[in-house]
């Protein structure tokens, strides 16, 4: 019962982050952040500008180009990328068993 | 508020690389003591959980938006060490796969959103739990306000750096930086509340912040 209801709570928040990251992401507001409005209201923008590393190989959360697709599938591929991450760390650095 | 690259100078960048590096071998020390193996998974949907959720940019007015950090919601659900680990991976991931954030300013992201807005921000939160009442609409009310100001203090860091790197003089970049924040620092309290609310309600053994000797699980009896 207690196993049961665990997983459905991480089950639920899988489901959650998947549904947010692929579904909902082409939604978010494509206005500037705080830092980056703040930066172009005081005038330091540009220094920015050309340092970004243009060989990521899904720069602004896009995977082929820019259209609503890509932006999803970009999403579903890092949400899916950080589930597996997130997992293995969390396997890596847990603590001994207990005595 | 994640930092391009060109906006730090390279003194700040690699003071904030280091003070990042020390604190994650301090939290891998501290993992190894303190994470228990049943929060496994719970680390991996809590990292897919943060990275979805940061995509979604909300709008907070004058053609500006924000949006969720999760750095306390991952110390409250998975301990400060695994939080912190948990957000900076989030954070390496978006600067080398996503360009969001510099990657020499990773160290500076990793500082602000997973040191000060995660760590620093579990142990007040910590330290305001126990002072006040038990209930469960406290709980919210106190999770909401924590999490909010840990997003202002991420940007008042943010700023503190951009001054130091001589970027903007700190009267100019701190009110408006702590200003949009303060707006961005809302949507953080929702949803930080919601979920810490419904993981407390369903499952409350699965939150690290209920075994660290806060009695907040004594805060949700009663909920069922």
């Amino acid at each position: 019962m207690a196993e049961k209801k665990k997983k459905i709570v991480i089950v639920v928040l899988f489901i959650v982050a998947i549904i947010v990251g692929f579904l909902i992401s082409p939604l978010a507001s494509g206005h500037p952040d705080g830092l980056e409005k703040v930066a172009e209201l005081l005038g330091f923008l540009d220094l920015g500008e050309g340092a970004v590393w243009e060989s990521s190989p899904m720069p602004d959360y896009t995977i082929f180009g820019d259209s609503t697709v890509s932006g999803m599938l970009a999403g579903l591929v890092g949400t899916i990328v950080l589930f597996g991450l997130g997992f293995g760390l969390g396997a890596l650095l847990k603590k001994g068993k207990e005595a | 508020m994640h930092i391009p690259d060109g906006f730090l100078s390279t003194g700040v960048a690699a003071a904030s690389y280091g003070v990042s590096a020390v604190t994650g071998a301090i939290a891998v020390r501290n993992a190894k003591k303190k994470f228990s193996e049943k929060l496994i998974p719970l680390a991996g949907v809590t990292a897919a959980f943060i990275f979805a959720a940061q995509m979604i940019n909300f709008p907070i007015g004058f053609g500006t938006s924000g949006h969720f950090l999760g750095a306390l919601l991952a110390c409250i659900l998975l301990g400060p060490s695994m939080g912190f680990w948990i957000m900076a991976l989030v954070l390496i991931v978006q600067a080398l796969l996503f360009a969001d954030g510099g990657i020499t300013a990773l160290g500076a992201n990793v500082l602000n959103m997973g040191l000060i807005g995660g760590v620093v921000c579990y142990y007040i939160y910590t330290a305001v739990v126990k002072m006040l009442p038990k209930n469960k609409g406290s709980l919210f009310v106190i999770t909401f306000l924590v999490a909010w100001f840990s997003v202002l203090l991420a940007s008042a860091v943010c700023s503190l750096e951009l001054t130091v790197s001589g970027t903007i003089p700190f009267k100019l970049v701190f009110p408006s930086m702590v200003g949009f924040h303060a707006l961005i620092g809302a949507g953080e309290g929702l949803i930080t509340a919601s979920v810490i609310s419904y993981v407390l309600a369903a499952r409350p053994d699965l939150v690290y912040a209920v075994s660290d000797d806060l009695k907040i699980e004594d805060m949700v009896k009663g909920v069922a």
